[in-house]
């Protein structure tokens, strides 16, 4: 009797690992060295940060299971109109508005891709909450810009895009090659030295080594406030006088409040950048080109970053360019009218 | 006779911090260079300075000068209200945001950065919210009879409360990565943003505020006695109580407009005034005035001076004022009046 029963359970339990090896049809290794059981098709997916929400905006919006914020009026005739109408699920851990976990499971994705800037940011809290659910979830890892092709061909093995991926990652790798080029061959002293203003006064910044000001880095690497990052959140307070002070020889606005006026408050006339008008706006449509979050649209942003510092050694067609990454990033045709109107709103 | 004397030297005082202010800041002016550049401006005529002129008027004029101005009406601003609301409300842990201005008028500059990038947009909510908070108060104590100074408390106490939790609901949604921290930091308190056609602009009601609370204060001598003994003297307590809230809303209200929000400044420098003059509100009332300009002078300097970026102001003024207040309660503890 004893044995029957132990015969039945041996058989039961066979015949589930066959159904759950049917259902797990690929294994990989993520980024940060799990290996995870894909589901066989996976068709809605949840990155609960911007960052990876932009990401897997880029491989394929038809992905999105839902957003992590409402999307802004201005941006929604750049995204594609199958997500207009995603719900909001949220983000998780600090990362925009707390998702409620009974939509999250409503929604059913088969997968969750989760960010992170290096094994040692890993959110363990995150993670114990993420077994709860039972959805497999696979980390994507971006300390720099850099690392950014290899996320792209990451996902695009991940979520059976490969050609996707590689394309993007090509195209950023070009990038980055260029530049690296170019601010290679410009002496130090010969490189401009950049300010960057945030907010509405234009009196908030950060420290050199922050990610919000990766750009600059790449970019010839002369931030002007040159100090150690405290926290991710940044938006360190400077005064004017300290501005005076650096002399930057450009200024990159994030606000636009900001820039219309910094040009004819007689208190920034003694700031280089200013005199030579050489402050520029950063786009923001429909994500941010430089910062805030930093994203992978920084992939553009750096090239109108180098166009505007460099523009003898980086020559550029802003608008030309923008719209191929658009077309190629957002899958967003957009008119050159309109392009011009994203650069200089 | 001795009134006069404390009140004068407070007010040299405060001259005197404002003109030491003025040659401190991050750009290295000397001292001859500010001193040649405001002979010139007087005789009209320039002097040989070391640094440009234009420069050098950029920085003393357009930079340093607005911000002090603006710290001195604020710090005096805040200091009057407190001042009239602990008189007032016949309690010495009264604060000028007793009736919830401070968390109406944070929530209305928040709910401003959200909708509106517009600066301006952004004062004037801050100020109807302020308003409005106040309003509320006042409103929910005139629903009942009874206790008028209690329900008051009580209304602001709610009024408060709610426009903190609408506060906190604005936060919420607000996009994390850009505008929430712009709200936290705002609400920290600074002085950054105070350029001189603000400072300009907000400088006329505040004045009229302090000016008025200023010649009313013979009459919170008697509201501080209690409404019965006021009444008794054929005061009109109602009436002088909400003339004296509507300004003191204002004032304050006006302090969340050019600086954020500055926590504490209400509450301790009346007492350091009550110390120094004694209660009687016809000499407390400017020596709180006096000493409120001076104090926030003095704060804004070390959230100017002390690092490469500026400390918000409004974290200063409470490490400050928190060890200063528990001194002042011991004192206090031997009867506040006295």
């Amino acid at each position: 009797m004893k044995r029957k029963t132990l015969t039945i359970t041996l058989v039961f339990l066979l015949a589930g690992l066959f159904a759950v090896s049917g259902a797990t049809a690929r294994e990989v290794v993520d980024m940060v060295g799990r290996k995870v059981a894909l589901p066989a098709v996976i068709k809605k997916v949840y990155a609960p940060s911007p960052y990876g929400s932009y990401i897997l905006y880029a491989m394929d919006p038809t992905l999105m299971a839902g957003l992590i914020f409402p999307l802004k009026e201005e941006d929604r005739k750049f995204l594609d109109k199958r997500v207009h109408h995603l719900p909001v699920i949220g983000g998780l851990f600090g990362q925009g508005q707390t998702a409620n976990m009974e939509v999250l499971l409503k929604e059913k994705p088969d997968l969750i891709i989760l960010w992170t800037t290096g094994k040692a940011t890993i959110n363990k809290k995150a993670e114990e909450t993420l077994i709860k659910l039972n959805i497999p979830y696979v980390y994507a890892v971006a300390e720099n810009l850099a690392a950014y092709p290899d996320v792209f061909l990451f996902l695009g093995k991940v979520l059976d895009r490969e050609e996707r991926g590689e394309m993007l990652a090509r195209y950023t790798r070009k990038v980055l090659s260029n530049v690296t080029t170019v601010v290679g061959k410009t002496p130090w002293e010969k490189r401009p030295t950049v300010y960057y203003a945030e907010g509405t006064d234009g009196l908030k910044t950060e420290c050199n080594d922050s990610i919000h000001v990766e750009l600059i880095k790449l970019a010839g690497d002369r931030d002007v406030h040159r100090c150690h990052t405290a926290s991710h959140v940044g938006m360190e307070k400077i005064s004017l006088e300290q501005v005076i002070l650096y002399n930057p020889d450009v200024i990159v606005a994030q606000e636009k409040a900001f820039y219309d006026k910094v040009f004819f408050d007689p208190r920034w006339q003694h700031v280089k950048a200013v005199k030579e008008k050489r402050v520029y706006l950063i786009p923001r449509v429909p994500f941010n080109w430089f910062d805030r979050p930093p994203s992978f649209m920084r992939i553009l942003g750096l090239q109108w970053l180098m166009g505007s510092l460099y523009p003898e050694q980086y020559p550029l067609d802003i608008v030309r360019e923008a719209r191929t990454f658009y077309q190629l990033f957002l899958g967003a045709d957009v008119s050159q009218e309109d392009m011009k109107a994203v650069i200089r709103p | 006779m001795k009134r006069s004397i404390i009140l004068s030297s407070l007010l040299i005082l405060l001259v005197l911090t404002a003109i030491v202010s003025l040659t401190l800041g991050k750009y290295p002016v000397t001292l001859s260079d500010t001193c040649l550049f405001f002979v010139g401006k007087i005789l009209n005529e320039k002097q040989a300075t070391v640094l440009d002129q234009t420069l050098l008027e950029n920085l003393l004029l357009s930079i340093r000068l607005p911000r002090i101005i603006a710290a001195m009406f604020v710090g005096a601003s805040l200091s009057v209200s407190g001042a009239a609301f602990q008189a007032m409300f016949v309690n010495p842990l009264v604060s000028p945001g007793l009736l919830g201005v401070l968390a109406g008028a944070s929530f209305g500059a928040a709910l401003g950065m959200v909708v509106s990038n517009s600066w301006l947009a952004v004062q004037i909510c801050t100020f109807l919210f302020g308003f409005a908070a106040v309003m509320i108060a006042v409103g929910i104590a005139r629903i009942y009879r009874g206790s008028t100074i209690l329900l008051l408390i009580l209304g602001g106490v709610i009024s408060g409360a709610m426009f903190t939790s609408l506060l906190s609901i604005v936060k919420y949604s607000a996009d994390p990565y850009d505008k929430l921290p712009a709200i936290v930091y705002w609400l920290m308190g600074g002085l950054s943003l105070a350029d001189g056609q603000t400072v300009l602009y907000v400088a006329v009601p505040m004045t009229v505020s302090i000016v008025g609370i200023l010649s009313m204060s013979g009459y919170l001598n008697v509201l501080s006695m209690g409404d019965e003994e006021a009444k008794a003297m054929g005061v009109p307590v109602q009436r002088i109580r909400f003339l004296m809230i509507f300004l003191a809303t204002m004032a304050s209200a006006l302090t969340v407009v050019i600086a954020g929000m500055i926590q504490w400044v209400g509450l301790i420098i009346p007492h350091i005034a009550r110390m120094l003059v004694g209660p009687n509100n016809r000499t407390l009332i400017p020596a709180s005035i006096l000493i409120g300009a001076t104090y926030l002078i003095v704060v804004d300097d070390v959230s100017r001076l002390m690092f490469n970026v500026e400390i918000p102001i409004g974290i200063v003024t409470s490490l400050v004022g928190i060890p200063f207040f528990v001194l002042v309660l011991r004192k206090a503890n031997r009867g506040w009046g006295a």
